[in-house]
């Protein structure tokens, strides 16, 4: 299941989206909107699709992180409470308050029956972090025991995990016994932070290979997952078991940083997302470059969206709601395709079918002397063909 | 224990659990608070929960007698059964459908106990009543159990089978155990009742190797040929290493025991 993960002024692209059939639901941010009006933004895509999965970040997270200034309108949140250090989150009273604010929120003002927990990013799987994070979880689903237990229908731990704390995986098996022994949860809302950069985590297998591993033990033990800020790397998980990823168009909601909280952390060229290769690439040169090759063909999609780009990709009215609706477009394509097969093995079969088909047509564009940036290149599909190896051979 | 015919005419066990010791040979009898804790807890367990899994207490109010010097609790549950499990393994291997109605009736009684978060902590084939006239087993002794915000009662050693304890158990991990720990060692129970011999004990010649198979879940696997598969992937997901690649709870486990007497 494809889902739109909120953006800046995504509010009518989400709805036409879902309108169009291309997402089957979306994941909203307390950045982009102003607490009353997620209860009506919500109904709003529930009228256009009842069976829409949706859900809050809640983004409680954002809290304790240090130098978060670009936090758009969640600092109008009840619960935003900015910085909040480890001592403060140590005292279980404290603790007790920024829970009970941010589930609150969620069922008395914003009326959400699907609630998320609040969580606080995990640097790694023995940090006081992971510590501060079950504790959270633990007092999250107590509370909405006591509380809102007639008022809430599902309740989604929040997951969000630091790239770095997958270079130990050994204590990786410890955390997941921790987070299989909750019965009072439907599932997981998962996101790696992926502070160093996108590209180092989505090129390293091993790590890729360990969301794999933690997808599929929530998935054997009942869990829905859903992996938010997601990207094409991403479809793995889905291919293990995942239940929807969440992707937006620009950078920072297809890749979840805490950078992108600071200053500094600007818009980016644009891009076109390419089936074939797997991959979005910058219209300016690479897609520009193989119509100078004659070589778009190669590349292109072929979306009810891209007609114009193709014929003139120096054209500038590839507008960012086009690309993200032909961006969701061709990834519904890409997940049907995963859905469409039964096990898991041919699940896994199916992206491999898309990696090797990306793979070629690299090999393709690159002999005819198409320059790739390392962002835009064929290094997260190789290693997502390596993370499937590591993954069957059970390495973790 | 005892065993009585109680004035309705059905047979009970009349326990006696002596809560005073002699100290040292000069005279002195002390209470020993944790035996009297570990009795207390099993009769709050037993009042707690209702099941034919598990045992119930005679219509009698448990009271402390003082026979000599000495006190003792003593209360009355209804006859459990008439064999336990460790019985019969030592009588050769326990046909495979009464090993599943073992497991089943077991977990039944786990349910129960994980709804509230409890751990029996002490699954095993001596603590597994097989009642023949009823056609039931009956999981007793629960008075090392631990509930959730109660302190541990032990301080000076791990109470149970050291044999039948889970990895993480084994581990000393007290306060991350939950049900998955007594499906662990409802899963050697189910090895041993079907094989006769201990999965860890198969090739271990010192404690050491015992425990490193257990830490690494080093076992031969039953031959698949020999019994129903869903009885041999039950008892090897039981006896999974790590907790999260079991069954998620006693519920979902019973699920799949259900289906497999539906076929």
């Amino acid at each position: 299941m494809l889902l739109a993960q909120d953006g800046h002024q995504a509010s009518d692209r989400i709805h036409e989206g879902i309108t169009r059939g291309i997402i089957s639901g979306a994941v909203l941010s307390t950045i982009f909107r102003k607490p009353d009006t997620i209860e009506t933004a919500m109904s709003d895509l529930r009228s256009i699709n009842n069976d829409a999965l949706l859900l809050l970040d809640n983004e409680f997270y954002i809290n304790a992180i240090v130098g978060a200034e670009k936090v758009g309108k969640f600092n109008e949140y009840p619960y935003y409470s900015h910085p909040l250090t480890k001592k403060d989150l140590s005292s279980p009273f404290k603790l007790g308050e920024h829970i009970a604010k941010t589930i609150d929120y969620q069922v008395e003002v914003a009326r959400l029956k699907c609630v998320t927990t609040p969580g606080v990013v995990v640097e790694s799987f023995e940090h006081t972090s992971e510590a501060i994070c079950l504790s959270l979880l633990s007092g999250a689903c107590e509370y909405i025991a006591d509380k809102h237990a007639n008022s809430v229908d599902a309740v989604y731990a929040t997951l969000v995990i630091n790239e770095q704390a997958f270079s130990a995986t050994d204590t990786l098996p410890s955390f997941l016994d921790s987070l299989t022994g909750y019965d009072d949860l439907k599932g997981f809302y998962i996101v790696i932070d992926k502070t160093t950069s996108p590209l180092a985590y989505w090129s390293n297998p091993a790590t890729l290979a360990a969301m794999m591993y933690i997808v599929k033990t929530l998935e054997s033990n009942g869990y829905e997952v859903i992996l938010g800020y997601a990207d094409v790397p991403d479809l793995l998980g889905l291919a293990v078991g995942a239940k929807a990823i969440a992707t937006g168009w620009w950078d920072n909601t297809s890749s979840f940083s805490q950078k992108k909280f600071m200053n500094g952390h600007g818009r980016r060229n644009k891009k076109y997302f390419s089936p074939q290769l797997l991959n979005s690439i910058y219209i300016d040169p690479e897609l520009q470059s193989a119509k100078a090759l004659n070589l778009i063909d190669k590349i292109t999609a072929g979306s009810e969206f891209d007609a114009e780009l193709v014929e003139d990709p120096y054209d500038t009215a590839w507008t960012d709601r086009i690309a993200i609706l032909h961006k969701w477009q061709c990834m519904k394509a890409v997940v049907d395709d995963i859905e469409a097969a039964g096990s898991e093995a041919e699940k896994l079969q199916a992206v491999e079918a898309h990696i090797d088909k990306s793979l070629e047509v690299y090999g393709e564009l690159t002999s005819a002397g198409i320059k790739f940036h390392p962002h835009t290149g064929s290094r997260k599909t190789n290693a997502m063909k390596q993370a499937i190896a590591i993954y069957k051979e059970g390495v973790l | 224990m005892f065993l009585a015919t109680a004035p309705t005419g059905e047979k009970v066990v009349v326990k006696f659990v002596q809560l005073d010791y002699p100290w040292l040979g000069n005279g002195t009898i002390m209470r020993n608070k944790e035996v009297e804790t570990r009795a207390n807890r099993e009769i709050e367990l037993i009042k707690e929960y209702s099941s034919p899994y598990l045992p119930r207490l005679y219509d009698s109010a448990p009271q402390d007698v003082v026979i000599g010097q000495l006190t003792y609790k003593c209360y009355v549950e209804y006859y459990a059964g008439e064999e336990s499990v460790a019985e019969m393994i030592q009588n050769g291997a326990v046909p495979e459908s009464e090993v599943l109605k073992m497991l089943t009736h077991v977990t039944s009684a786990l349910e129960l106990y994980s709804g509230d978060k409890v751990v029996h902590r002490d699954v095993k084939p001596q603590n597994i009543i097989h009642d023949i006239t009823n056609d039931r087993y009956v999981l007793i002794d629960g008075g090392v159990h631990i509930a959730p915000y109660h302190d541990t009662i032990t301080y000076g050693y791990v109470p149970g089978t050291e044999a039948y304890y889970s990895p993480e158990q084994a581990g000393g991990q007290r306060r991350s155990l939950d049900s998955r720990s007594d499906l662990f060692s409802l899963g050697i129970t189910a090895y041993e009742a079907l094989t006769t011999k201990h999965p860890f004990g198969i090739g271990a010649r010192t404690m050491d190797d015992f425990n490193n198979n257990r830490a690494n879940a080093i076992y031969p696997k039953i031959g698949a040929g020999i019994f129903k598969t869903t009885t041999t992937t039950v008892i090897h997901k039981l006896l999974e290493r790590y907790p999260h690649n079991r069954y998620r709870n006693p519920a979902t486990l019973l699920l799949e025991l259900e289906e497999e007497q539906e076929e």
